[in-house]
């Protein structure tokens, strides 16, 4: 008898179920449909809409067809592969030679440079963008040679370069991360054999520092180039004439109100990043086992050179930083651009503009908030009961997996997916027509947050994941043997050591939903405007200046949000966690 | 044992498989009330999964588990009656020693005095009274572990399950913590249940001990039985070190085993092989070589000192031609004096019969 057959027929012998555990796999089942209206059922309807047409009829690749047939159109796609490549080539870049300054050398300033360059995180990526305007645009300083005081130079900003340019800036700090984490992981042992062997420093670079950090080198690379292939808000604004996939996205469904080649685009925005995803995955798995419990941290030694160097090159990317949010700053209090160059705070009355003006940017903080506090708990909550539950291990397993699905998702098709599925007022389910329940939540502000929530939902939920991985295993154990209920434990045990993470992944919520266009600029209604949705709106609109203004607005909330978290999280910490001290 | 009284803990014909894995491959046991149980085999040998499944912590494929009469096989573990300590204590890092003890006591609505009294009396137990208001990242390894203990305690439960408590811990405070453990166990009288692969724990701990290999059990005794009549080669191999030689029956009374022919019985036919073993500390160093059929000359390979005893490894010359005999001898400092030993010489040694073990093929 083959094992197979042998584990089919085996008599198993399966506990009984008390009221504790039918109320974990009641919770089980409400994440796992949660995931479904959130992600699984908007994402099937857009798939098949971009093979239907608008009376919703089977039309197979014909939209795909008509896409490439239109040169306008197939253009893009290249467009969008040039631009995210090179983006990303420059980004990675960069980024690993600041990481590489950062963890190898000895140079000065260190958590200085470590807060600036994790500044693009704060603002919307429009904001870059502006930034870039005045700076390079047809009237910026450097165009203009700070307005004629010097020589000028235009280098061209609308089109590929301005997009690379913005692109770099608002993807690096994410490339920075990854490998920061690679680098951080080293293993001084090595070094130490490598010098013994009197290797030189190229070969030791070459040998020991590359293959150790190979892993996080690719990971990188697809976390940019998803970035960079599925943002909107760049393109949107330096892109000039250049088309790319995401403002093709935009101009189908907001110009021309062509829904069905809005979701055959998506689908097409859907197929590198959902590649990209799962190659990460698998690179994410081979990393794991790189570094051993008994690796020695590497102490950089000082070398005069090498530290003036790194630092000069940090020194070099934090003042762009800094310049950017600067120039925004700047740009949003100048009267009159280019003329009036006194200050003051003319364009933070948006009275006079488009956009929602200051209501927009309080509905911006309150779904913020909200996102952070429902996304907070929804990913914890699920992150529990899959890592932690006990029983129905194959719907622990699905919801695990569906829960990795919105990373592959560009926020424009969770937009445009949740049009489609939120929208419409009926279901046909096999020839059944029911009204959709879930049609009333249009044209509300539960449906930001929740597409808020989706959007950041596998970043949120894989740090939630790590945090409970790194508990003790056996504590539900000793708890069931106390015969404690699972729901106590989670709230005296579990919650309380994991609240660094869990703080941690509310700020992360709170800054993108503040700053994100992509999924809500299809979402928004026009009594529910949001801050970052009207930067591009004025923008569009020529009121430019109003436009700097809003992003500043939104960049002092959430480098301020996040500044005060620092402040209290560490007081509550203190005071809350004295356990952590040994 | 008498009759009347059935074992407290009874496993039945238990089997769990992981994939193609065999954990558990019907095992059966039975656990008298008040008894110290070690089961003691190798990593992977199913001991851990053994006692989870007790616990309900892993569910069987088939079997059963009775604790005091009542068939306990289907409940979750919040339903039986266990206190478990793991080697990694899994004390709860944001609660205090004396909160951790607490944490069973405080499920419904207890009067908090009472249960101060137990979380007390607990401590006083394990001599921590003054560390209640600790927090685990302040206190020792042993420290955490008899917290645990005394957390698994708390409820006053049937069965203590032990998983590797010990392991976690430097030489010198599990010493101190075997011979606390097992103090405290014979006061409480509490039925207990201990996995480790430590033999010496096994050994000084408890009552009786179950050898386990591959799924499978392969003796069960009291410690002195697994030593000293080891039921197979395994066991004989696991629990402590053993010299195997491989003999061949001459007669009723008679194995040949290199220039050695040995007075051991046994029920093979003559001819046939079998395996003869001896423990190192058994095999008797001489001064001069008599004429006796369990004595010969052994070359003296090497000779490693450790500290208590000399290690020798011996090397006894067959007839023809077969493959020398190797042999690990222990000699104590007294009788290493008696005969000077250093390497590359000769030594009488002698197998005494009556210590010698017989493994027949199966």
């Amino acid at each position: 008898m083959t094992a197979l057959a042998r584990s089919l027929i085996k008599p198993r012998v399966t506990q009984v179920a008390t009221r504790d555990e039918w109320l974990m796999w009641g919770l089980i089942a409400l994440s796992a449909l949660w995931l479904m209206i959130g992600v699984v059922l908007p994402l099937g309807e857009i798939a098949w809409r971009s093979v239907s047409d608008e009376s919703g009829h089977w039309v197979g690749w014909a939209n795909y067809a008509k896409y490439f047939g239109t040169p306008a159109l197939a253009n893009s796609f290249s467009n969008s592969l040039f631009v995210s490549l090179v983006s990303t080539l420059i980004a990675v870049t960069l980024a690993f030679v600041y990481a590489y300054a950062l963890t190898r050398t000895a140079m000065h300033g260190k958590s200085f440079f470590r807060i600036v360059a994790m500044l693009p995180i704060y603002a919307p990526s429009v904001a870059h963008a502006i930034a870039l305007v005045y700076l390079f645009g047809k009237k910026g300083l450097v165009t203009t040679g700070v307005f004629g005081l010097v020589p000028g130079w235009d280098i061209g900003l609308y089109g590929a370069t301005g997009i690379i340019l913005g692109q770099v800036v608002y993807c690096f700090p994410q490339a920075l991360l990854i490998l920061l984490v690679g680098l951080s992981l080293s293993d001084a042992r090595l070094y130490e054999a490598s010098i013994a062997l009197r290797a030189s420093s190229w070969r030791t670079f070459i040998t020991v520092t590359l293959p150790s950090i190979k892993y996080s080198l690719v990971s990188a690379v697809f976390v940019c180039f998803t970035l960079v292939f599925t943002d909107f808000g760049v393109a949107k604004v330096v892109g000039g004439n250049y088309n790319v996939l995401a403002t093709d996205i935009y101009k189908q469904v907001i110009g021309q109100q062509n829904f069905m080649m809005g979701a055959t685009i998506s689908i097409l925005l859907l197929a590198p990043t959902a590649l990209a995803f799962v190659v990460d995955r698998l690179v994410q798995r081979r990393q794991m086992a790189l570094v051993t419990s008994r690796a020695v941290p590497l102490q950089p030694k000082p070398k005069r050179w090498v530290d003036r160097a790194a630092f000069g090159f940090c020194a070099l990317i934090a003042a762009t930083f800094i310049g950017l949010m600067g120039v925004v700053l700047y740009a949003s209090l100048v009267q009159v651009w280019p003329y009036q160059l006194n200050l003051g705070l003319r364009h933070y009355n948006f009275d006079l503009v488009g956009g929602g003006g200051l209501s927009a940017y309080f509905n911006s903080v309150q779904i913020a908030l909200y996102t952070a506090l429902f996304g907070t708990c929804a990913v914890f909550g699920s992150a529990y009961l899959i890592e932690k539950g006990r029983g129905v291990r194959w719907l622990r397993t699905a919801t695990y997996l569906i829960s990795m699905l919105p990373m592959a998702l560009p926020g424009l098709v969770i937009g445009l997916a949740y049009i489609f599925f939120f929208n419409q007022p009926t279901w046909n389910i096999l020839g059944v027509v029911l009204p959709n329940p879930l049609n009333p939540l249009y044209n509300t502000m539960a449906i930001l947050v929740i597409s808020n929530i989706v959007h950041f939902y596998t970043v949120a939920f894989l740090a939630a994941m790590t945090a409970l991985k790194q508990m003790d295993p056996e504590f539900e154990s000793v708890a069931a043997s106390l015969h404690v209920p699972f729901y106590r434990t989670l709230w005296l045990i579990t919650v309380p050591v994991s609240l660094p993470a869990i703080l941690e992944i509310a700020m992360y919520f709170f800054v993108n939903a503040m700053v994100t266009v992509s999924a809500v600029i299809f979402l928004y209604s026009p009594e529910i405007k949001l801050a970052a949705v009207a930067i591009v709106n004025m923008e569009d609109a020529g009121d430019v200046a109003s436009a700097a203004a809003m992003s500043a607005l939104v960049i002092v909330t959430s480098i301020g949000v996040r500044v005060l978290y620092e402040f209290v999280s560490r007081g509550i910490l203190r005071r809350a966690q004295a356990w952590r001290s040994g | 044992m008498a009759m009347t009284t059935p074992p407290y803990l009874q496993i039945q014909n238990l089997t769990k498989t992981f994939g193609r894995f065999t954990a558990l491959g019907n095992v059966s046991l039975a656990v008298a009330r008040g008894e110290f149980v070690c089961i003691l085999g190798p990593s992977g040998c199913g001991k851990t999964t053994l006692l989870r499944i007790v616990a309900g912590l892993e569910e069987q494929d088939a079997g059963r588990v009775i604790q005091d009469n009542r068939d306990i096989s289907r409940l979750p573990p919040a339903r039986r009656d266990f206190g478990i300590v793991f080697q990694s204590y899994a004390l709860f890092p944001n609660l205090t020693a004396m909160e951790n003890i607490a944490y069973g006591l405080r499920n419904g609505k207890p009067r908090a005095d009472a249960v101060n009294a137990q979380v007390s009396k607990l401590l006083a137990l394990v001599g921590l009274s003054e560390f209640a208001r600790k927090y685990p990242a302040q206190l020792s390894g042993g420290q955490q572990q008899r917290v645990a203990l005394a957390r698994a305690l708390a409820l006053e439960p049937g069965l203590l399950l032990l998983d590797e408590p010990l392991s976690a811990l430097d030489a010198r405070v599990r010493a101190a913590l075997r011979g606390e453990i097992t103090a405290l166990q014979e006061r409480l009288g509490v039925t207990t249940l201990m996995v480790t692969h430590d033999q010496t724990e096994a050994l000084t701990m408890a009552d009786r001990i179950v050898v386990m290999n591959q799924g499978c059990i392969e003796q069960v005794g009291t410690p002195y039985q697994i030593y000293c009549e080891p039921a197979t080669p395994f066991v004989a191999d696991f629990v402590g070190e053993m010299n195997f030689l491989s003999g061949t029956v001459r007669s009723e009374r008679a194995v040949l085993c290199g220039p050695f022919a040995l007075n051991v019985s046994h029920t093979a036919m003559p001819g046939s092989a079998l395996t003869l073993a001896i423990r190192p500390e058994d095999i008797r160093v001489h001064q001069e070589l008599r004429q006796s059929p369990d004595m010969a000359l052994a070359n003296v390979d090497a000779v490693e000192f450790l500290g208590a005893y000399y290690r020798l490894h011996l090397r006894v010359s067959a007839h023809n031609h077969a493959p020398d005999l190797r042999l690990t001898a222990h000699l104590v400092h007294d009788a290493a004096h008696l005969a000077p030993i250093a390497p590359n010489t000769t030594l009488p040694i002698q197998l005494p019969a009556h210590l010698v073990r017989v493994f027949e093929p199966r």
